[in-house]
């Protein structure tokens, strides 16, 4: 089978190899088929070239490595090794209870239609504020909206460990309604906690 | 299609396509932006030039 990374860069430099026999021979395009090589040399291939090479940075954008890549996201990347399980993010982390090379984006996006796109866009947001706003300090980073439980309920609705819980079956409608959050304030509170991470213990077994 | 339109359609496709390879071998998001904000654009000019020498030779 062959690999999409194959694919593309066969596309892109048929792509080039194409704009370079027109760049140096314009004249081809006087004929009819100079005119065909010029449809597809200089529109679309190019248009297949942009439009794969997008999707590879979509894909990308999901990596945990590509999140922790901006230097005001190291502290988030590091609460993912927290020693402790009441740390929500690192617990998932640390337990592939989230895949380790796309925890940010398997938390961060959103379970609805165009999800991916609306999480893209707040990705966007984020370079934005990097490189034409003012950026807060990593602690003062707060989610653009309340984190909706849909997120969490994607995977736990229906989980053994979610229906046999007293305190989740209790709250069910509620959870399910949005109306209390899962991270109220006594169930799971602690997520990053970034402020806090110089009193805690790493598990040394991180990635 | 003029030369002339052709070989500046190919120039900006070229370099367009130069810029959005160079930024897919980097995995960040200023790789994005750079594809986004330089490298779509040279290629969509490309292509306008083209566009445009077709629709001008055809008149």
């Amino acid at each position: 089978m062959i690999a999409g990374g194959t694919i593309s860069a066969v596309v892109f430099l048929l792509s080039i190899v194409l704009v370079i026999v027109l760049l140096a021979r314009p004249a081809l395009t006087h004929t009819r088929e100079g005119k065909v090589l010029a449809f597809f040399g200089l529109f679309l291939f190019p248009i297949l070239s942009s439009g794969i090479g997008f999707s590879v940075h979509v894909e990308h954008s999901k990596h945990t490595a590509f999140c922790l890549s901006c230097h005001i996201m190291e502290p988030y990347g590091k609460s993912l090794s927290v020693d402790d399980p009441h740390y929500l993010a690192a617990t998932h982390f640390q337990n592939h209870r989230v895949p380790a090379d796309e925890a940010c984006y398997t938390c961060h996006t959103d379970y609805a239609l165009y999800g991916d796109l609306r999480a893209k866009w707040s990705g966007l947001n984020h370079v934005w504020v990097q490189y034409l706003g003012k950026p807060p300090a990593p602690e003062a980073i707060r989610l653009f909206t309340a984190y909706n439980n849909r997120e969490c309920l994607h995977c736990h609705l229906g989980a053994r460990s979610f229906e046999e819980s007293p305190i989740h079956s209790a709250m069910r409608n509620d959870l399910v309604s949005n109306q209390t959050s899962c991270l109220t304030a006594g169930c799971h509170d602690t997520v990053h906690n970034v402020a806090d991470l110089g009193k805690v213990k790493f598990w040394k077994g991180a990635p | 299609m003029t030369e002339r339109r052709v070989r500046i359609a190919a120039a900006l496709v070229l370099a367009g396509l130069i810029v959005e390879l160079t930024a897919l071998r980097w995995a960040h998001p200023t790789a994005f932006l750079v594809f986004a904000l330089a490298g779509v654009p040279f290629v969509a000019a490309g292509i306008l030039v083209l566009l445009y020498s077709v629709v001008s030779t055809t008149k």
